[in-house]
């Protein structure tokens, strides 16, 4: 039968029968999962799929369709009634079914040519199965129904009959006349079908072309007809109100009375002859019977006009010659992409078009009044309105991942039953929702890693059993937010990456050379698998290592601005983890400049913005070998210039002083280390090469000027962190993605470009590229080795502290623990009050009290003219106290010796060199009680009559520390025992009684907590002595180590307050 | 223009323009717009032949260096210099040209296959010479022009 001509129609099919396919795979296999306790619901939701696209292929001439699903539907049935049990060969008969069913209706133009014979066989076995001899037979028959001038209209299997026709139903044919019944109707023809299955049974639909009136007829006569064999428990009557049509036009088929002839050929096999006629309601029925090369049996003479139902030799073809009619007539469908939305969103979507058009008007009429104020009102607006609008039109484009994860099901299922494994597949995360481009474009890349998850990472059972393993596998899937991204995991404890043998195939494939090899971590090294052409599997499976590698994985995610990485024990699994941005088409991306051109770098990449002033370059950017390696809080980061990654070779320098452009003919950010100490200001100088020209006159502050300050970006690469040297950091900025041409496709370095509000081009770069162009791996493997060393060296010495280093007086450098400051504000000095000759600033509902150290130490004045200024904040006496500073330079972490000596004065500890300059050592709480003595009076109130006597023990091996702590603990109203390291401080505690240590960690001879473990050995003090360590690092996992050897608290050297308050707690508690 | 501006199929259209010396022709079918010299983003590392990206209509070009192409001089002052843009599959490609002159018919008879002494390494650009009533014009082989390196 010649499809029908209607794109809409079947397009619609297409689409809705997409969308029940879809769903089947998952729930065939949660059926299959199941097995013999039926979940009837998701069955009959299996059933209705099936049935669905049954009746829409039939109505639209998709024969093969039709046939295909009508068979899946019957097997369906049977499970349904809980008459056969859906083993895995049961599922999988469906599962194929469904797939040849989707990629059928996927080319439904060309699926009567499809051969499914195989298909309904194996269907149709899975269903004699279950049945006895005579259902069988009558299985394998088909009976034809018709009217009076179409004998064969419907061609029904007896089976089917019999089903029906058991339930009680009446038989109708139903004829429709698709112009005046549907289509004139505001109907669909699909809707109809949809319609009658919801009603009773639709059999059977056909459209009958024939009858269409060819153009000699009178165009008030053309109709189209459309049959319909429909069963439902319904009368007649009933039939004509609810279906809209006319009664005439419904032919009752009456059960009794249906005649089946018996098929000439087959007639040996059939039990007799069996007629049954029907009586026609309202017109005469001809009945007819049909046989292929055979007469009819039987035409039964007594009626006036019967129809006939006739059995005919089963259908194992179809002819051929009207599968080729039927393709020569199909029209080209167009694949059209579609998408469903949801209508809340949609309705959003249009409430934000009529505020843009509002909008527009009230621009309009902005500009044309020139009311400057409401064109600045307006654009605001428009921002707003943009904004909305982005959001709501990108939630359209969101999909669940779920659709993609749960067609793994599948891959899997089908995959371990190949391979002989048991896998149990986990997916989370299902409704994590990634741009539709995204999620497209995942599909594949996920696809390979499941199947190689599958195929090389989880072992055979008898493996697994002899490797003290579950005997089942476990794949987990999953997906979530984080930062802004999506996290794709992909996890298996299966038997992990074997390294030594990629080592070995890299080497052997002569792709690395073996010291490049050595020097990889193991991660790089699983990371190897990427290389194209390379496949551990030891043989080629069907299933993997036919050539087509990770590698294209690897690309396909980079091209969707995804990170993939890698993380593997060998022989207990493998942990692929890929990085997704959430959409593609716009990025919030941070814009920088280099040589005066603009770069966007994605926000997803960057890590954080470091300024390194140009004081500080030589002590935190080295060289190891060629490369530069910036300090950042202890860690060696590989950086890179941009203009040297980009290889731009005039260097121009844009100096904001004097508005021109000159070439920066600096050679290196740094010198190595030692080569220019004698005169740091020359040093400076060489730094900043032709700028010494422009700043001369400003000498003494040069070595400050923000303009040899460099602004670096870290960035993240994976597992790599660097950064990247730019000039400038402009603004933040959301950027639409556009494409690079195909010119530029082997720039690396440039992930596209995009269009700046001025209309200009600004290219995007690729934060990945620009890693691997720089060779960055190497620099951050060197990077890391030297930190390794740095910390053997380290190992040892005196703790480091950090410091806050400021500026009070011009160029006199102060420091401040970091660990005694609550807070930094920046104040505007025109806030400060006085009130009793004491200054004050509003804060917080409340006054905060400001000091400034040269009101209690012989210091540089603090330059009381600047607009604004800094305040330390940090609590004192049950209150918070501020000190003030003009500036701000630095937090870092110093392991100097104070010199508590030559500088020490009041509000002066000591002082220590930090970049190469005298810093003075603030002590805060000095400084506050030379000017308010009584407020460190409440701190603690020192009860002479019972805490005489009590001894606490300080074990400090700095001098300059114990002095302090010494301070403190006297202050506090306790006597002070001293010891310089663990051995002399078990030494004291021989000696006298002590009632709490206080230690230091870091000690030569012995060190704290080694003290620790010691002292809660002997039984003599055990566990109820208080020690309490004070150090000047307090990290979590310091802490921890601490905890485990017995310390009671850590606290934070200098910090008066904290030492005191615990001192108290313990001592008095006890 | 020449005597015969009615299209015929003995003739090509082809838009005249000036690279250095050299006057150049390329089939109007392949032109798509004609822009003056607009502010051009450089691309770092890219090939040499690139002058760099414009912004198209918010779509991003690419433009190629004519002169550069076909190893001239480069001019001091560009801003005088237009930008012919043409397709590539579904890009747009701008070629940058001292300045574009004409749009003539050309009869397919005038037009001869290019000498051999132009064969060289630029040779390969050229698909004709066409004369016209003064000089000499050489039709592009924008084929050839615009395949990228690999």
């Amino acid at each position: 039968m010649p499809l029908i001509d209607d794109d809409e129609t079947l397009q619609a099919f297409i689409e809705e029968s997409k969308e029940h396919l879809n769903g089947i795979e998952a729930d065939l296999l949660a059926i299959e999962e199941a097995g013999a306790n039926i979940n009837v619901d998701l069955v009959n939701k299996v059933f209705r799929a099936v049935h669905s696209i049954k009746g829409g292929a039939g109505f639209l001439g998709l024969d093969k369709v039709k046939e295909l699903s009508h068979a899946a539907e019957n097997l369906m049935n049977l499970i349904r009634n809980e008459e056969l049990i859906p083993t895995p060969a049961i599922v999988s008969t469906m599962l194929d079914a469904t797939d040849l069913l989707g990629s059928m209706i996927a080319s439904a133009s060309t699926s009567n040519d499809t051969d499914i014979s195989a298909n309904i066989e194996a269907l149709q076995k899975a269903v004699s199965s279950n049945l006895d001899e005579e259902e069988k037979a009558s299985l394998e028959h088909t009976v034809s129904v018709g009217d009076v001038n179409h004998a064969d209209l419907f061609e029904v299997s007896k089976f089917d009959l019999n089903n029906i026709l058991k339930g009680g139903n009446n038989l109708f044919i139903l004829e429709y006349d698709l112009i005046t019944d549907i289509e004139q109707q505001g109907k669909t023809p699909l809707e109809v079908i949809r319609e009658l299955q919801q009603t009773g049974e639709l059999v059977d639909s056909k459209v009958d072309i024939s009858r269409v009136g060819d153009l000699s007829t009178d165009l008030v006569e053309i109709r189209i007809p459309f049959y319909a064999l429909f069963a439902t428990i319904m009368e007649i009557n009933l039939l004509t109100g609810f279906l809209g049509l006319d009664e005439s036009k419904i032919h009752s088929v009456e059960p009794g009375s249906l005649t089946i002839a018996a098929d000439a050929g087959a007639g040996a096999e059939m039990p007799e002859e069996e007629i049954i006629k029907f009586e026609q309601a309202t017109e005469p029925v001809q009945l007819e019977p049909i046989l292929e090369g055979s007469e009819p049996v039987a035409v039964p003479e007594s009626q006036p006009a019967p129809s006939i139902i006739t059995a005919t030799k089963p259908q194992q073809e179809s002819s051929p010659s009207g599968a080729a009619s039927a393709s020569k007539a199909t029209p080209k469908i167009k694949t059209e992409t579609n998408l469903r939305v949801n209508v809340k969103i949609l309705d959003n979507l249009m409430t934000l078009a009529g505020e843009l058009v509002l909008t527009r008007n009230q621009l309009v009429q902005a500009v044309s009044s020139r009311n400057q104020l409401g064109v600045d009102t307006v654009s605001q607006r428009l921002n707003l309105v943009t904004s909305e609008l982005q959001e709501a039109i990108m939630c359209t484009r969101m999909q669940p991942i779920g659709n993609t994860f749960n067609k793994f099901k599948r891959v899997v299922r089908d995959m371990s039953k190949n391979l002989g494994k048991q896998i149990n597949l986990i997916i989370e995360g299902e409704e994590v929702e990634l741009d539709k481009t995204i999620i497209e474009a995942i599909g594949d890349p996920l696809t390979h890693l499941v199947r190689n998850s599958v195929d090389h990472g989880i072992e055979t059972p008898d493996v697994r059993t002899y490797n003290k393993k579950q005997k089942e596998g476990t794949l987990r899937l999953s997906a979530f937010h984080a930062g802004g991204q999506v996290i794709i995991e992909i996890e298996d404890d299966g038997a992990g990456i074997d390294t030594e043998r990629l080592k070995a195939k890299v080497l052997e494939m002569g792709l690395q050379d073996r010291a490049q090899l050595e020097a990889m971590s193991n991660k790089e090294l699983a990371k190897l698998i990427f290389t194209p052409g390379l496949s551990t599997a030891k043989e080629v499976t069907d299933v993997s290592g036919r050539g087509v590698g990770m590698d294209v994985v690897n690309t396909n995610l980079s091209k969707l601005g995804g990170v993939i990485d890698i993380n593997t024990t060998l022989g207990q699994g493998t942990t692929i983890t890929i990085k997704l941005p959430l959409t593609l088409a716009i990025i919030p991306s941070l814009i920088v400049t280099c040589q005066q051109e603009r770069f966007a770098i994605p926000q997803i990449n960057l890590v954080e913005l470091v300024r390194v002033s140009a004081g500080q370059v030589k002590e935190r950017i080295e060289k190891i070998g060629d490369a530069l390696v910036m300090r950042l809080r202890g860690e060696l980061l590989p950086i890179v210039h941009l203009r040297d990654a980009l290889e731009i070779r005039e260097w121009t320098y844009h100096n904001p002083l004097t508005e021109e452009n000159n070439t920066d003919r600096r050679k290196n950010i740094c010198d190595p280390r030692g080569t220019v100490i004698e005169d740091p200001a020359n040093s400076a100088a060489e730094k900043s090469g032709e700028k010494h020209i422009t700043e001369k006159r400003e000498a003494e502050d040069r070595r400050r000027n923000p303009l040899s300050a460099y602004n670096i970006i870290v960035l993240s690469s994976g597992d790599l962190h660097y950064g990247l040297i730019v000039d400038q950091l402009l603004d933040s900025e959301e950027i639409v993605v556009k494409p690079l041409g195909s010119h530029l496709r082997n720039c690396k370095c440039y992930a596209g470009a995009t269009i700046q509000g001025d209309g200009r081009v600004a290219l995007i770069l690729d934060v990945v590229g620009i890693s691997n162009q720089m060779n960055l791996n190497v620099v951050a493997e060197k990077a890391n080795a030297q930190m390794q060393q740095d910390q053997r060296d380290r190992e040892g010495l005196e703790d480091s502290q950090s410091l806050l280093i400021v500026m009070n007086a011009p160029e006199e450098q102060m420091a401040i623990p970091l660990g005694l400051v609550s807070r930094i504000e920046r104040i505007k000095t025109s806030n400060i009050i006085i009130t009793a000759g004491r200054r004050n600033i509003q804060y917080r509902q409340g006054t905060l009290p400001l000091f400034g150290v040269e009101e209690v130490s012989n210091v540089g004045l603090r330059d009381e003219t600047r607009e604004s200024c800094y305040v330390i904040i940090f609590p004192m006496g049950g209150r918070e106290v501020g000190i003030m500073m003009s500036e701000i330079v630095d937090i870092i972490d110093a392991n100097k010796t104070i010199d508590d000596v030559t500088h020490r004065q009041l509000g002066i500890l000591g002082s220590m060199i930090i970049f190469d300059k005298i810093t003075l050592l603030v002590d805060l709480y000095g400084v506050v009680s030379t000017i308010m003595p009584e407020w460190s009076m409440i701190a603690s109130q020192p009860d002479e009559d019972t805490e005489r006597g009590v001894n606490v023990l300080i074990v400090e091996d700095s001098k300059f520390f114990m002095n302090q702590i010494e301070l403190f603990v006297n202050e506090a109203g306790y006597n002070a025992l001293t010891a310089e390291d663990g051995v002399e401080a078990l030494k004291v505690m021989e000696e006298e009684p002590v009632h709490l240590v206080l230690t230091d960690i870091e000690m030569p001879n012995m060190d704290g907590l080694e003290l620790t473990r010691r002292i809660r050995a002997d039984s003599r003090w055990g566990k109820n002595l208080p020690i309490l360590a004070v150090t000047s690092v307090a990290g979590d996992t310091a802490e921890e180590r601490g905890r485990e050897a017995g310390v009671d608290k850590y606290m934070i050297k200098l910090d008066r307050e904290q030492i005191v308050a615990q001192l108290d707690q313990y001592l008095k508690g006890a | 223009m020449q005597e015969s501006t009615q299209k015929s199929a003995g003739t090509q259209e082809l838009a005249i323009f000036q690279v250095g010396e050299m006057p150049c022709g390329l089939d109007t079918a392949m032109v798509r717009e004609i822009i003056k010299y607009t502010q051009l983003t450089q691309v770092h590392l890219a090939p040499e032949y690139v002058k760099g990206v414009i912004n198209l209509r918010g779509e991003i070009a690419t433009v190629i260096d004519l002169r550069k192409k076909f190893a001239m001089e480069p001019v001091e002052d560009t801003q005088k210099m237009e930008i012919v843009v043409v397709r590539q599959g579904s890009e747009n490609i701008g070629l940058l040209v001292d300045r574009v002159r004409d749009v003539v018919w050309a009869d397919k008879k005038e037009i001869t296959p290019p000498p051999s002494n132009i064969k060289g390494i630029t040779g390969v650009f050229f698909e004709g010479i066409f004369k016209m009533e003064k000089e000499l014009v050489s039709i592009l082989n924008s084929e050839e022009l615009l395949k990228t390196d690999e």
